[in-house]
């Protein structure tokens, strides 16, 4: 009976194991989507492989969002990542008539008129990646090693708030986590609180 | 000259409300004077408009505490605010934890124990999120002036805001409780001799500790009650101690429960 009901409780657990494994866990491998960014290009996230994937959620409309662009601090990010050759993928996971939504002709005018500099933008209207990812604000970043390991998820910065005056003395967690991996060290903080709008599902 | 200054007086005292964005803020004092070495009681309060809110210390799944900065003269002190039981605000999958209709942050500034100065000039520098469907940040300055008397001199006019205020807060009990990280589950473990026997809400601060839920796993065992829940996904390390606001009816009681050291016997 005592044996049959362990056999039995290491089968519930081996099913929760594989439940929670969808769930985003920094050391573990990030969740696998395919998608079409704005530019018509096909994205599947495995086939990344080999380089640095960075992805960052996002909605033009949100505050949060706004204090980062608006100031020029995501653009600059992209910018520095890009140039190096790592991925970066702004996805826009509002769904259709919520804050945020826009179509690839609108995603695209934002990329120009903010001077933003992501690899692509991905629209999630279904909400499916934004779920896989359990992705909560806008924005709401994720890095992932060249293995395809999830080692960053959290914030984009150390304090919370819509204003751009904190930017100066906050901790910037994207760049604190490529500091350290460039460097062949572990990321010291893989996991902050990520703050901001919720994602317009 | 003098005269009109004295019939300004109230009215410095009592900072104007600030008509903001989708909400109405205002900054009341309990007293109109202020005395040495007696605290001043002051109340921050939001007044969103109708499906909009504000938020509680932990906002949840998503939004933004308000942030309070003092400008005080040298000597005085600030305590940190203390937010009314808060209620759990659906959107969709998640949760934030606000609230949906007035409400009013109580905060004890703490004056020195001498005063030589007539007047004290104290400064609010006041930051907030208002959401409902889309977000709003908010700010505004609130500047007070307040003679300084002997007796502190009541302001009635406030009186029935400050009781309402104080009416809100969770109530604090004499009790406290530990906590501990069990797997992927925060246990809370508290004596629940003065605690309702049904609990409707669980409320954790600060943020990143426990996963919001509206139906917590509750048990009552004897005198004691556990409280099971999912850990943070963006959990990183357990802090000292937690803040468990339980919540019935609107009545809130807030626990303290410290962490469980780890192989410390229950």
């Amino acid at each position: 009976m005592n044996r049959l009901l362990r056999v039995l409780l290491g089968m519930v657990c081996v099913f929760s194991v594989g439940l929670t494994q969808a769930a985003p866990k920094p050391g573990a491998m990030a969740p696998d989507f395919t998608a079409t960014d704005t530019q018509g290009n096909t994205v599947t996230l495995s086939r990344l492989q080999g380089q640095y994937v960075v992805l960052e959620w996002t909605n033009h409309l949100c505050p949060f969002v706004q204090k980062h662009y608006g100031s020029g601090n995501m653009q600059a990010l992209q910018k520095t990542y890009t140039d190096k050759g790592y991925h970066w993928y702004s996805i826009v996971s509002s769904a259709p008539g919520k804050q945020g939504n826009i179509d690839a002709a609108k995603a695209n005018e934002l990329t120009t008129s903010r001077g933003a500099a992501p690899s692509g933008v991905i629209l999630d209207p279904s909400g499916a990646i934004g779920k896989l990812y359990d992705a909560r604000t806008t924005p709401h970043m994720f890095i992932i090693d060249p293995s395809g390991k999830l080692v960053y998820m959290g914030g984009i910065d150390s304090i919370p708030s819509a204003d751009k005056a904190d930017l100066a003395a906050a901790t910037n967690y994207v760049k604190a986590a490529f500091t350290e991996l460039e460097a062949g060290k572990p990321v010291s903080t893989p996991v902050s609180a990520p703050y901001g709008c919720s994602v317009k599902y | 000259m003098s005269l009109l200054l004295t019939l300004l007086w109230p009215l410095t005292a009592l900072a104007a409300p600030v008509q903001a964005r989708h909400v109405v803020v205002d900054l009341l004092t309990e007293t109109s004077t202020v005395t040495a070495g007696e605290p001043l009681w002051v109340l921050l309060t939001f007044a969103p408009e109708p499906h909009w809110h504000t938020y509680w210390k932990n906002p949840g799944d998503s939004g933004l505490a308000p942030k309070l900065n003092w400008q005080l003269p040298p000597g005085w002190q600030a305590r940190e605010p203390l937010f009314p039981t808060p209620a759990a605000i659906p959107y969709g999958k998640q949760i934030n934890y606000g609230y949906e209709g007035e409400s009013g942050l109580l905060v004890e500034l703490v004056p020195p124990l001498v005063m030589q100065e007539e007047n004290v000039a104290l400064t609010l520098d006041a930051r907030w999120l208002v959401c409902a469907d889309a977000c709003v940040p908010g700010q505004a300055e609130f500047k007070l002036e307040l003679p300084v008397t002997r007796f502190a001199a009541p302001n009635p006019r406030h009186k029935s805001r400050f009781a309402q205020a104080r009416f809100s807060l969770p109530l604090k009990s004499d009790i406290a409780g530990t906590y501990r990280v069990q797997g992927e589950q925060i246990v809370v473990d508290l004596p629940a001799r003065t605690l309702p026997r049904s609990v409707s809400r669980v409320f954790i601060a600060p943020g990143q500790i426990a996963e919001a839920e509206l139906a917590p796993d509750l048990t009552f065992k004897e005198d004691r009650l556990l409280i099971r829940l999912n850990r943070h996904s963006y959990f990183s390390k357990a802090p000292p101690q937690i803040e468990v606001v339980l919540e019935l009816a609107g009545q809130g009681w807030s626990v303290p429960a410290r962490l469980q050291p780890q192989g410390e016997s229950q």
